[in-house]
């Protein structure tokens, strides 16, 4: 890929004690070139938040390489990861808690500018509140003060104020009212552009995932089932799990058809990362597993626009 | 079949205090058919279903106009009279079904202890009978699960669970408040595909409560938009989903993206609603709206505007002619369009 900016290599995360280890992530793989947008999607459990947290290095991965601009991130220690901190960095789900409610907006974001005198700080907070939308008087006002909607503008201010090339954003407008989504989404949309900052955009919401991203990576219990372009994951699914999940997604076009699309019904819920199934882990929901699903789990195949991960695909 | 609807919401208000959660809100849904009650956050959406179920604490919350539930009327209801009506009649199903479930006791126990509530049978027979809705949801090894706790079901499961206990008694009646929020998308399918099961079914007025007008548009056959405690707009789906009059209404389509295409970009509502400590003279969602120049003089400003309409459909507009608006400007910024129109 050019200008590669982030090559994760068969990342694994295990939580929990030997006997009930939680096999959050199980050997992921993805990149994404500079100024790009990858969405991960999945159901809750899948492994798609633990893989933002890996990619920040708020975890650290049980085994696996994570390539940033070419240095392995995986395993350095906290002390030469820090210039790597300022270069990444993660807008979360929930402004309600991820903002320090007795500190002002001024002192959160400020906390984040690279050092400077007091007077550059300040000017360049009121800087970030303006290019985030918000009014850059409002500097000495503390969280409370602020709508759902305008505390997740604080965050991305705080996330903007280092510079960085990448932003995982996790969730960052589905605790958030629709009529303020669509303000958020076009804000990370434009900052995107104006900045050149790549996105790993992790979200449950598919029309959210489709209006945002260039390439879409679709996990099921801690593995990778397909990656493409959004395009073709959107127009040509073919994993079955990513047909289910978009089937599934309740949309609008009923109201133009009268007549309910065709819905893959899945049965059953998503099995335990304690003890995943033998082979393809979805099989044990999908309507195409057969003998070969329980034994052999099916890798990733394709072309470099999209691949997939079943026997049946 | 518009008989006499089962229920019937006239001229609804509920203050906390000073506060209005909701104002002047009138809907009625008969038996076999799905009403959704959509808003964002504070738009009163759940507190007039609190209303509808008789749910709120007389002591800091005051209720004018009224509801009636199969001819009875809610306002004002007895404490005695109203727990015999909720369970039986009526019933409600919540968003969070971790919270709404005792964790100590099993999910057999808290089925079977709601029936017996509302039916003098034995112990056996309401086992039996809770063992008999839990499998009519879905649960597999429905006799088996009825001494496992909620912890031991999963979040879709429990969702069923709800759902089971709701409709032990066979409710006329069924709210369902968020139902499918706090699950995933395949689950939150599997939930929706339940519900209108059990109304072709049992053929019960249903009303659901959701901000996810894609859920609207699967599930309900009417549709009330609310906005700052008042209907600003209602009508079939079709209709209101189709070609809204209301520019909320259009505000919400356009700052939704849908999963089938790819919108060049959202066109999203400015601002954040109304404090309802605070509301905004006038119309309430004039501070947000694109069209009160149009409109002419301070109207939008200084007048609330009825709720009006022909047919089915009312809304409450000052706009003149909102369908050409809608055409001519809304439509072209939605995709390729089609994808809204009738």
């Amino acid at each position: 890929m050019s200008d590669e900016l982030l090559r994760v290599e068969d990342v694994v995360k295990h939580f929990g004690p030997r006997r009930e280890r939680v096999r959050a992530v199980d050997g992921v793989s993805l990149e994404l070139a500079e100024g790009q947008t990858l969405g991960l999607v999945g159901e809750s459990g899948c492994g798609k938040s633990t893989l933002g947290r890996l990619v920040t290095r708020l975890l650290a991965p049980t085994s696996g390489r994570i390539h940033y601009r070419g240095t392995d991130i995986a395993r350095l220690t906290e002390r030469r990861l820090r210039p790597f901190r300022s270069d990444i960095q993660m807008v979360f789900q929930d402004p309600y808690l991820s903002l320090n409610p007795r500190h002002t907006v001024g002192a959160i974001i400020g906390a984040a500018v690279a050092r400077s005198g007091e007077r550059e700080t300040r000017t360049r907070v009121r800087e970030l509140l303006e290019v985030v939308g918000l009014d850059a008087d409002h500097v000495d006002r503390y969280p409370h003060e602020f709508s759902g909607g305008q505390r997740q503008r604080v965050g991305i201010a705080r996330a903007l104020a280092t510079r960085p090339r990448l932003i995982v954003a996790d969730e960052p407008v589905s605790a958030l009212d629709v009529s303020i989504q669509a303000q958020i989404m076009n804000l990370l949309q434009d900052l995107r552009r104006e900045f050149g900052i790549a996105v790993l955009f992790v979200a449950h919401d598919l029309g959210v995932v489709r209006y945002f991203c260039d390439r879409v990576t679709v996990m099921y219990l801690g593995k990778v089932v397909e990656t493409g372009t959004a395009q073709e994951i959107y127009t040509r699914p073919r994993h079955p799990y990513t047909q289910a999940l978009l089937s599934a997604a309740p949309d609008l076009s009923v109201v133009r058809t009268g007549t309910p699309r065709p819905r893959i019904r899945l049965t059953g819920d998503v099995p335990s990362p304690v003890d995943p199934p033998s082979g393809c882990r979805f099989r044990t929901r999908c309507w195409k597993a057969d003998d070969l699903c329980a034994v052999e789990e099916p890798a990733l195949t394709g072309t470099d626009e999209h691949v997939a991960a079943c026997h049946h695909a | 079949m518009t008989t006499t609807p089962y229920l019937a919401v006239r001229d609804l208000t509920v203050a906390f205090g000073d506060v209005r959660a909701v104002s002047d809100l009138s809907y009625a849904v008969p038996l076999g058919r799905t009403l959704a009650i959509v808003g964002e956050s504070g738009s009163g959406k759940s507190a007039a279903a609190l209303a509808v179920m008789g749910l709120h604490d007389p002591a800091t919350t005051r209720i004018t106009g009224s509801v009636t539930v199969g001819g009875a009327e809610v306002v004002g209801m007895a404490p005695a009279e109203l727990r015999a009506l909720r369970g039986s009649r009526a019933a409600m199903v919540f968003q969070d079904p971790q919270s709404a479930l005792h964790p100590y006791f099993t999910v057999g126990a808290q089925i079977a202890e709601a029936y017996r509530a509302h039916n003098a049978v034995s112990r056996r027979a309401a086992r039996a009978h809770a063992a008999d809705v839990l499998g009519r949801v879905g649960i597999p090894a429905a006799r088996r699960r009825l001494d496992d706790y909620p912890h031991q079901f999963s979040g879709g499961m429990r969702q069923r669970v709800m759902i089971a206990m709701a409709l032990v008694n066979d409710p006329k009646l069924l709210i369902a408040d968020e139902p499918t929020t706090a699950l995933d998308v395949t689950v939150q399918a599997q939930i929706l595909d339940l519900i209108a099961d059990l109304r072709r079914e049992f053929g019960s007025a249903v009303v659901v409560i959701t901000h996810d007008l894609g859920v609207v548009a699967e599930i309900a056959d009417d549709v009330l938009v609310m906005y700052a405690g008042r209907c600003v707009e209602r009508g079939p789906t079709r209709t209101v989903l189709g070609a809204p009059a209301h520019p909320y209404t259009w505000g919400l389509l356009e700052s939704i993206p849908v999963v089938a295409e790819k919108p060049a970009r959202l066109r999203p509502i400015p601002g954040s609603p109304p404090n309802p400590r605070t509301p905004p003279t006038g119309c309430a969602f004039h501070p947000r709206c694109r069209y009160p120049e149009r409109v002419g003089d301070t109207a939008c400003r200084d007048r609330m505007p009825e709720l009006t309409g022909d047919g089915d459909r009312l809304s409450r507009c000052h706009l003149p002619r909102p369908d050409q608006v809608f055409r001519a400007e809304v439509l072209p910024l939605l995709g390729t369009g089609d994808q809204h129109v009738r």
